[in-house]
């Protein structure tokens, strides 16, 4: 009995000793080996007179032998942990170290940005989008559209011809695709298209290649209260909720009545500021209800059909909705620019 | 044009509005007002003085000493003007007062104090005259202010008139627009035909039949001098942007501003013959206009002619041979309606946008003429007081007289096309009342109007109901979405194919970037293409901006080069750039060649295929400067390589739905592409059509764009790609094998020339393949142990079957199988160790 005791007692003391989880399998086999402290004390069972004896001393070598396989097995576990940690530590990551060198992120251009988002909005309202030519006849640039030659009209626009080639020239709108779309297909009509455009103009605020979205309906009983609640969801799709819209008279010969767009000034909200020269609005797009000329023109009912019509430059509405405020930068083709752009709009 | 609210007052009463009001009424009916400037009155401090006399400046032989009687004193001034004299009443400025922005001072002029200043009518903004001063009508008050005499305050709207209002190019057109919008009184032009001796009417004027001039007015005066016009009369032409001249001229400015209507004063004793004949050109000749430049007249020109020479173009300018004077003694006025198209064709020709062209493209009021000269002839009489005689009246020729036109109405169409369901019947014809439109008949619906000759652009229907829109305001047109059937969208999508694609390459790692279409010739050059080649740019534009911008492209690269060459210029290196944009051809130039050749181009256009039509091809193409990577803490820099490229172009490829087996890779044909390297390109296709290319850049091109490096380019040929795409659907296996697979990495030995493909080749011919079922390549090496014409290749071959784990001895049964058959079929020997 006593001797029991006293083998815990020096288990007790080696086992408080130990630090590394390497040291365990000789205490193990002190312990509990063939020769070990454990083992010997059972062999002097037999020593025992007594039944009652034996048992007892058995119970209390159980109970040793128990604890010692418990007390290894904790510990042993216990120290293990510690070392792995111990090591993960030793491997610790500076996190902050870079690993983007800035060239693995792509972007889209701001005006493929926004020319992707303004298709999204326009396939929610079951519009079509429709790609038109850049290099197109006169007649579907002019003539078509209700600005016969010599019309004055064709100073709002001037246009790059194309050499040994009659009446063609580079679109100067987007307005060419109304003409291809209403030629082949009936009403009802809806349609966008978006696009390059040219116009012989080269200073700070224009560019001889710029780029449009075209919208139009052709349809029964379409009227210009369509027309402003339709320029509107749209505006509204990049600028907010809050935004307002003005409509103002203006003249495009291929629409009567014809309007100017404005919308609230986004860097001031409409108070006034050096961005919209202190007006509160910015001028956004032209639009209007499609000339009955020009549905004469292409064989369609102008009695029955109505329709609107509405260009916007995208480049401006793009500069508008990253408050770009140099129009040159968008074609420079600078990395430093173009990297802080997404790859899409949500 | 520039419109002074003070004197735009004279036809409709602005003056108690405040600036805002007017310019948001005029930009409210479609006048947009793009700017507005304010002008002060004259300062109090400068009065009319009498100068008392005159006397030389001691220490100055051009300045003079002045002594001017002004506010009970006498003021010592030093004057430069030649024209001072003693007894003049001349504009004082006294120290302190601000003249042109500036604060006068007592100041001293070499060595004599003047104690102010004597202005010229430009310092006070009232005349042109800057040489001398001003000279005071006598009358004026000695002492009194002269503000009290020459009004300076005004409001200068900037307005922008759209093309078809011709009839809004002058103060009478807006201030009618404004009385209709405001609701207040137009104030009519009086003409009141002041009486003054007649002169003798002795011209003749013809008109020819095909010359575009419908109506023909004149009048003629005899006068002794030709003065400067009043300083009222200067003053509204300089602030209307006019710069006075002398009476006669700036009384046809001004006429021309008020009315709309140009006219021209010739000098009579120029005109030969006392004869005016308005006809065509008929030869091509040289003419020397008012602005002393010789001129090409073109046959069909239309020309007003004396007896023996050309005096004017029609409606444009007028011939420097009979221009007015100072000293002109004789004038003749005329006063003439000429055709829109006519004079547009010659002055767009010649580049001559004046005044009286730009108002007779946009149409001049016929009905107007001989009013308008009217007028003319009473301003003379009333502004030159040595008037010597006048024609008695107008001699007006109108050969044939324009009816007035009749516009209907109808109201329900107003409603429908507004969209305004509670618009009435009385709004509608109140507006179009307002609008001086004049109702003939009425139904229940429909309204008849008799159209003002002044009005061209009102034609039909759709005017009218413009014009109650335009009055009843825009912003009351309510907002809503239209209701309209369902149908199915006209588009396919290749609009929705170009985004994919572009969001592809972002998302690859490239930056898109967007240029112009135009190139210079010289580009295609630098690049080894000849006029003989495909990619010649045979679209070039008549008028370009400049010569660097002259063609159209039929490739992408040299504004992608020219892009790394301006990030470069930034230090920037290593950009990756891509661009989706067309390459244009003429119709008489398609490129024939197989690799050139598009099956489809795309747009709604193409639906009536016409052969006059130039090309559009869509296009993506992509630039990556070096480094491909740079070095960094982990990793050591990468030049770019045909395989950086090439997998740029297989990722885009398989993002887009192709799988490998799908495409065919082929080295490029040189003289097809001599901008890319012979040996470091490819050309990928799907078997049928040229998919794309890329590669490194040939040095030769690189250079002479002034570039260095390793530079990868690749155009991806769009229209091909979207139409091999438009049919295929991938067919998957449903039956994945549930026995593991057995590796074995086997490095060949091989002569350095033999290439993948040949590799590939004889693995897919391998006659005793059972249960391989995948291979994939790891490592290649050459090194000197190897020996100079050999190389290793390394590669991981799994072997599996479907119903068992295969045994080692069957996966070594076939590796060796596959041994002695590559060193049969390409002398290759396993590497040892």
């Amino acid at each position: 009995m006593s001797a029991s005791t006293e083998v815990q007692k020096d288990f007790e003391e080696q086992y408080h000793r130990i630090t590394a989880a390497k040291d365990f399998e000789a205490l193990r086999l002190a312990f509990l080996g063939r020769k070990g402290h454990v083992p010997a004390l059972r062999a002097q069972i037999k020593t025992l007179t007594t039944p009652e004896e034996r048992k007892q001393f058995g119970a209390c070598l159980t109970a040793l032998q128990k604890r010692v396989e418990d007390g290894i097995n904790a510990l042993r576990l216990e120290l293990e942990d510690r070392e792995i940690a111990q090591t993960l530590e030793q491997n610790k990551a500076d996190i902050d170290l870079p690993v983007l060198d800035g060239s693995e992120v792509g972007a889209l251009h701001p005006v493929s940005l926004i020319r992707s988002k303004l298709e999204q909005v326009f396939h929610k309202l079951g519009f079509s989008v429709l790609d038109g030519p850049d290099t197109e006849f006169e007649d579907y640039n002019f003539n078509k559209l209700n600005i016969p030659d010599h019309h004055p009209a064709r100073d709002m626009q001037d246009t790059f011809y194309l050499q040994n080639y009659q009446r063609l020239l580079l679109r100067t709108h987007t307005s060419n695709v109304q003409v291809h779309a209403m030629e082949q297909h009936s009403p009802p009509l809806r349609v966008v298209s978006m696009g390059r455009c040219f116009r012989c103009d080269n200073d700070l605020t224009h560019t001889p290649q710029f780029h449009q979205i075209e919208g139009f309906i052709v349809d029964n009983g379409i009227s210009f209260a369509h027309l402003k609640g339709t320029i509107d969801v749209f505006l509204q799709s990049l600028y907010g909720k809050e935004m307002a819209t003005r409509f103002r008279p203006s003249y495009f010969p291929f629409v009567e009545p014809g309007a100017e767009v404005d919308i609230a000034c986004v860097a001031c909200g409409g108070r006034g500021c050096r961005v919209c020269k202190y007006t509160g609005w910015l001028e956004a797009g032209g639009c209007g209800m499609i000339h009955p000329n020009v549905f004469e023109t292409l064989n369609i009912d102008s009695e029955s059909y109505t329709g609107f019509a509405f260009g916007f430059g995208l480049d401006r509405l793009a500069m508008l909705y990253f408050g770009i405020d140099d129009l040159r930068v968008l074609f420079a083709g600078q990395d430093e620019f173009l990297s802080q752009f997404p790859t899409h709009l949500q | 044009m520039l419109v002074s609210l003070e004197w735009l007052n004279d036809y409709v009463s602005v003056s108690d509005l405040d600036t805002d009001t007017v310019s948001d009424t005029l930009t409210k009916l479609g006048h947009e007002v793009e700017g507005v400037e304010e002008l002060a009155a004259i300062d109090d401090l400068v009065i009319v003085g009498n100068v008392l006399e005159v006397q030389r400046h001691p220490n100055a032989s051009r300045l003079v000493l002045c002594r001017v009687e002004a506010n009970g004193t006498t003021h010592q001034v030093v004057c430069g003007a030649p024209n001072v004299k003693a007894g003049m009443r001349v504009a004082l400025a006294l120290p302190e007062a601000v003249i042109a922005g500036q604060k006068l001072a007592i100041a001293n002029i070499r060595g004599e104090e003047s104690h102010g200043m004597l202005c010229s009518g430009l310092e006070l903004g009232i005349s042109k005259e800057h040489e001398g001063i001003l000279s005071l009508d006598t009358g004026f008050e000695i002492g009194s202010k002269i503000n009290t005499h020459l009004c300076t305050q005004d409001r200068v709207l900037d307005v922008s008139i759209t093309p078809n209002r011709g009839d809004c190019l002058s103060y009478f057109g807006l201030a009618r627009e404004l009385a209709a919008k405001l609701d207040r009184p137009l104030k009519q032009l009086r003409i009141d035909n002041l009486v003054a001796p007649p002169a003798a009417d002795s011209v003749q004027v013809e008109i020819a039949e095909d010359s575009g001039c419908s109506r023909f007015c004149f009048i003629r005066a005899c006068i002794k001098d030709n003065p400067s016009s009043p300083l009222w009369m200067q003053r509204r032409l300089m602030v209307s942007g006019v710069r006075p001249m002398n009476t006669v001229v700036d009384i046809t400015n001004y006429v021309m501003l008020e009315s709309g209507q140009p006219s021209h004063a010739y000098d009579s004793e120029q005109i030969s013959g006392d004869m005016l004949k308005v006809r065509r050109a008929d030869k091509a000749c040289g003419f020397v206009a008012l602005d002393g430049k010789e001129r090409e007249i073109q046959a069909t020109d239309i020309l007003i002619c004396d007896a023996v020479r050309i005096v004017g173009l029609a409606g444009i300018i007028g011939g420097e041979n009979s221009e007015i004077s100072i000293n002109t003694k004789d004038i003749l006025i005329e006063v003439a309606n000429f055709s829109p198209i006519c004079v547009r064709k010659t002055a767009k020709r010649l580049g001559l946008n004046t005044e009286a062209a730009h108002r007779f493209e946009r149409c001049v009021d016929i009905g107007n003429t001989a009013r308008v000269a009217a007028r003319i002839r009473d301003l003379l009489v009333a502004s030159l007081p040595a008037l010597q005689s006048i024609s008695v009246d107008v001699k007006d020729i109108y050969p044939q007289q324009v009816p007035a036109r009749r516009v209907a109405v109808r109201v329900s169409r107003a409603r429908r096309i507004l969209g305004i369901p509670s618009l009435t019947a009385k709004t509608c014809m109140m507006h179009l009342k307002q609008l001086e439109f004049d109702l003939l008949d009425q139904t229940e619906d429909r309204m008849l109007f008799g159209i003002p000759s002044y009005r061209a652009d009102v034609e039909r229907e759709i005017d009218l109901i413009e014009e109650i829109g335009r009055l009843v305001g825009l912003d009351k047109i309510p907002y809503e979405l239209p209701v309209t059937r369902m149908s199915v969208g006209l588009e396919d999508s290749f609009s929705a194919f170009l985004t994919k694609v572009k969001l592809r390459l972002s998302v690859c790692g490239m930056r898109e970037t967007i240029s112009f279409v135009f190139n210079s010739a010289e580009d295609y050059r630098r690049l080894g293409i000849d006029a003989n080649h495909s990619l010649h740019p045979h679209l070039r534009l008549q008028n370009p901006i400049n010569a660097q911008m002259r063609v159209l492209q039929t490739t992408l690269l040299p504004n992608l080069l020219q892009c790394v060459d301006r990030n470069r210029r930034r230090q920037i290196h290593g950009v990756r750039l891509f661009e989706v944009g067309r390459s244009y051809f003429s119709p008489n130039h398609v490129p024939k060649q197989k690799f050139f050749q598009s099956t489809a181009e795309h747009g709604i256009h193409m639906n009536q295929s016409d052969e006059k039509r130039p090309r559009e091809r869509n296009i993506a193409a992509g630039i990556i400067d070096s480094p491909f990577r740079f070095g960094n803490w982990r990793a050591k820099a990468i030049e770019p390589d045909v395989y950086v490229g090439k997998r740029q172009l297989l990722f885009l490829l398989a993002a887009l739905g192709f799988t490998e087996k799908d495409l065919c890779i082929e080295a490029i044909d040189k003289t097809a592409l001599p901008f890319m390297h012979p040996y470091a390109s490819l050309v990928v296709s799907d078997g049928v059509r040229c998919l794309g290319y890329v590669g490194e850049l040939h040095p030769r091109a690189l250079a002479q764009f002034k570039l260095s490096g390793h530079i990868i380019y690749f155009e991806l040929m769009l229209d091909s790609i979207y139409q091999a795409l438009e049919h295929k659907r991938r067919r998957v296996r449903s039956h994945v094998s549930k026995f593991p697979a057995v590796q074995r990495d086997l490095a060949f030995v091989l002569a350095k020339d033999i290439t993948y493909r040949q590799v590939e080749t004889a693995l897919q011919n391998f006659p005793a393949k059972e249960n391989m079922s995948n291979y994939r390549l790891f490592d290649i090496f050459t090194g000197t142990e190897l020996g100079e014409d050999k190389k290793s290749i390394a590669i991981s071959f799994s072997f599996q079957a479907d119903d068992r784990t295969l045994t080692d001895d069957e996966v070594e049964g076939e590796v060796s199988q596959l041994l002695s058959y590559m060193r049969q079929h390409l002398d290759a020997h396993v590497r040892d160790g």
